[in-house]
């Protein structure tokens, strides 16, 4: 029964391929718009793990350049003062708390675009210390650095930054975020670079004296997050708070025009084809009402006879549906730096099981639409009298 | 092998009532080659399509093999049309898609037996001089090869009655010749063969002949 299926929807290249076309189409829309909410979140997510942080505390008027860095990888530099770090540490329920320092680089020899430094205080520091345990690698040494995914450069190699040499001594995972094009490197060898750019530099940078760009916080109970949140913004004046939450709502935003259109793409793509859909399967039909009859004839019942039409209509839709997941998904991983870069999210691949999900739905919904669209000519087809349908139509 | 009694079929055309079957009594037994012969519109391709169970009567009964054909359900009429009998009809009604061999086998396809059926549907494909084209599309075959290709798929399920509606129409003469041969040996391997035509110059080859008219079915006098 299968093979017939297969051998009539091969017979018909044109029809059956406008058709798989149609569906591609309506189960590309779907699976790109869960791609990117997914691989968005997956993004967020990889790169909160990443930081080890539960909350982000920035300058009040930086909040902005703040969640550019973390989303997007935009270099910055903005300060405010040390003493900011004694009063976070004091809110109830901050269990760590650790500066950082944002740099944002000349042109380096690394990369083509602007790089994020951040020094971290390494007694205080839970960003990269647990890596460089998980690693089994020595603590930061002096001019040591550890690179995101997207800085060029195997350990061992040296990069300058102001004019400044350091060493490569480890590379972090891919995260699809901001800290993919982050270096990380020790407060006082930043001190020292910031020192010395004012001869080795052309254009110097100035770090002032006591100034701190973030604070990372990590929170004693995971489930009071929001309310040391409100604690730290309401108690330490001039600081806002960063947190996956928001930093998700955000991308969401962002996110929601595209997923709106995409969706509404798979909506219009859904409400167009459907009909047209149905009326392909009805002149289908129609051309093989002799076809149907003969089959009645040789001994197919009615069921077989449902199961035929509704088979084609059914297996070239999940055809459709199985392409336009393959082809966005290639598309979506080749354009990848492209589309992130473009609607200014940060994108990783989503997990293997959500990934999955996504697709399994957009066919199961696209092979949904297909048999929808046949139910009714498959009903018409096993309903008619072989008789008639021999003596009329044609084969 | 099949008794009718009283058959009648009705329907309407519109306000016109048309009549193709009135009150027909019609009896086979196994192993007969029955001829009926009758001008276009006579009723007898209604009357087939009821003996094979294709479409319903408005009166009377069909009895096959002791059973009431009418009285079963549509699927157990499907069961009772593939396993019993097979059918010829005037155009060849192969599926364009499949090849010759796949048409052949195609009604043990539909039964779900197809399993070591390729080797008997080869085996007619030679007993029907088409060996060379088991692996060819019906677009690419003449008439005279499709109406064997046709014949061959209405013997795969080995079955005890042939129904042929007008199977050399449309052929040259010698053609026909061939294809009546081809019935002619059906029929002497014990198959019982119930076949309509218009041409009467076919009446040798069968064992008994009768005639359609207006619906009514009658032994010819001449």
């Amino acid at each position: 029964m299968i093979r017939l299926i297969l051998k009539n929807i091969l017979y018909r290249p044109v029809r059956n391929g406008a058709l798989i076309l149609s569906f591609a189409f309506i189960a590309a829309s779907l699976f790109s718009g869960n791609y990117l909410t997914t691989g968005a979140a997956s993004s967020i997510n990889e790169e909160i793990s990443q930081l080890g942080a539960d909350l982000i505390v920035v300058p009040e008027q930086y909040r902005a350049e703040g969640e550019a860095v973390l989303l997007r990888g935009e270099p910055s530099t903005f300060f405010f003062d040390q003493e900011v770090l004694d009063r976070v540490e004091h809110v109830d329920g901050v269990a760590r708390a650790a500066p950082q320092i944002y740099i944002a680089t000349l042109p380096a020899d690394c990369c083509s675009d602007l790089v994020q430094l951040i020094a971290i205080d390494p007694s205080r520091d839970f960003t990269i210390a647990p890596w460089l345990k998980e690693s089994r690698k020595q603590p930061l040494g002096k001019d040591e650095i550890i690179v995101g995914s997207q800085i060029v450069g195997d350990v061992g190699a040296t990069r300058y930054f102001y004019g400044h040499a350091f060493t490569i001594a480890g590379t972090l995972r891919p995260t699809g975020t901001g800290v993919d094009r982050t270096v990380f490197l020790r407060a006082e060898d930043a001190r020292v670079m910031a020192a010395e750019s004012a001869i080795t530099a052309y254009e110097p940078v100035t770090l002032p004296e006591g100034g701190i760009s973030v604070i990372l916080v990590k929170v004693a109970h995971p489930d009071t997050v929001a309310d040391i949140a409100r604690n730290i913004t309401e108690q330490v004046t001039g600081t806002k708070v960063i947190s996956p939450g928001s930093l998700v709502s955000q991308v969401a935003g962002r996110l929601s025009s595209i997923t709106r259109l995409l969706a509404m793409a798979a909506v219009i793509a859904t409400l167009v084809t459907l009909p047209l859909i149905a009326l392909i399967s009805v002149m289908a039909t129609q051309e093989r009402v002799r076809e149907i009859g003969i089959l009645r004839a040789l001994g197919a019942t009615r069921a077989k006879i449902f199961c035929l039409i509704f088979g084609e209509t059914v297996l070239v839709a999940a055809i459709g549906g199985c392409i336009g997941i393959a082809v966005s998904s290639v598309l979506l991983v080749l354009f990848q730096e492209y589309i992130a870069f473009t609607v200014g999210i940060p994108l990783s691949v989503p997990t293997g099981g959500s990934l999955f999900l996504s697709a399994a739905s957009a066919v199961i919904l696209t092979t949904a639409i297909g048999g929808i669209a046949a139910i009714l000519p498959a009903i018409k087809a096993a309903g008619m009298d072989p008789s008639e349908a021999i003596r009329s139509g044609d084969l | 092998m099949i008794r009718v009694t009283s058959l009648t079929k009705e329907y309407r055309d519109g306000d016109r009532a048309i009549k193709p079957l009135e009150g027909v009594d019609f009896s086979c037994k196994k192993g007969e080659f029955i001829l009926i012969t009758g001008r276009s519109g006579s009723g007898k391709t209604t009357f087939l399509n009821v003996l094979g169970g294709l479409t319903r009567p408005t009166s009377g009964t069909v009895m096959v093999d002791g059973m009431d054909l009418y009285a079963m359900t549509d699927a157990q009429r499907a069961a009772v049309r593939s396993a019993t009998t097979g059918f010829v009809f005037q155009f060849p009604g192969l599926l364009s898609p499949l090849t010759a061999l796949e048409n052949v086998i195609l009604p043990v396809v539909l039964q779900g037996h197809a399993a070591n059926m390729t080797g008997r549907g080869h085996d007619l494909l030679i007993r029907m001089g088409l060996e060379n084209k088991a692996g060819s599309l019906p677009s690419t075959l003449s008439g005279g090869e499709l109406k064997r290709v046709a014949i061959a798929r209405a013997l795969i399920s080995n079955p005890r009655l042939i129904l042929a509606d007008e199977p050399t129409a449309d052929l040259d003469e010698e053609t026909e010749r061939e294809v009546m041969e081809l019935f002619r040996e059906i029929h002497a391997s014990g198959t019982t063969i119930i076949m309509v035509t218009h041409n009467r110059e076919l009446a040798p080859y069968a064992s008994r002949v009768m005639r359609m008219d207006q619906g009514t079915l009658a032994e010819p006098q001449d």
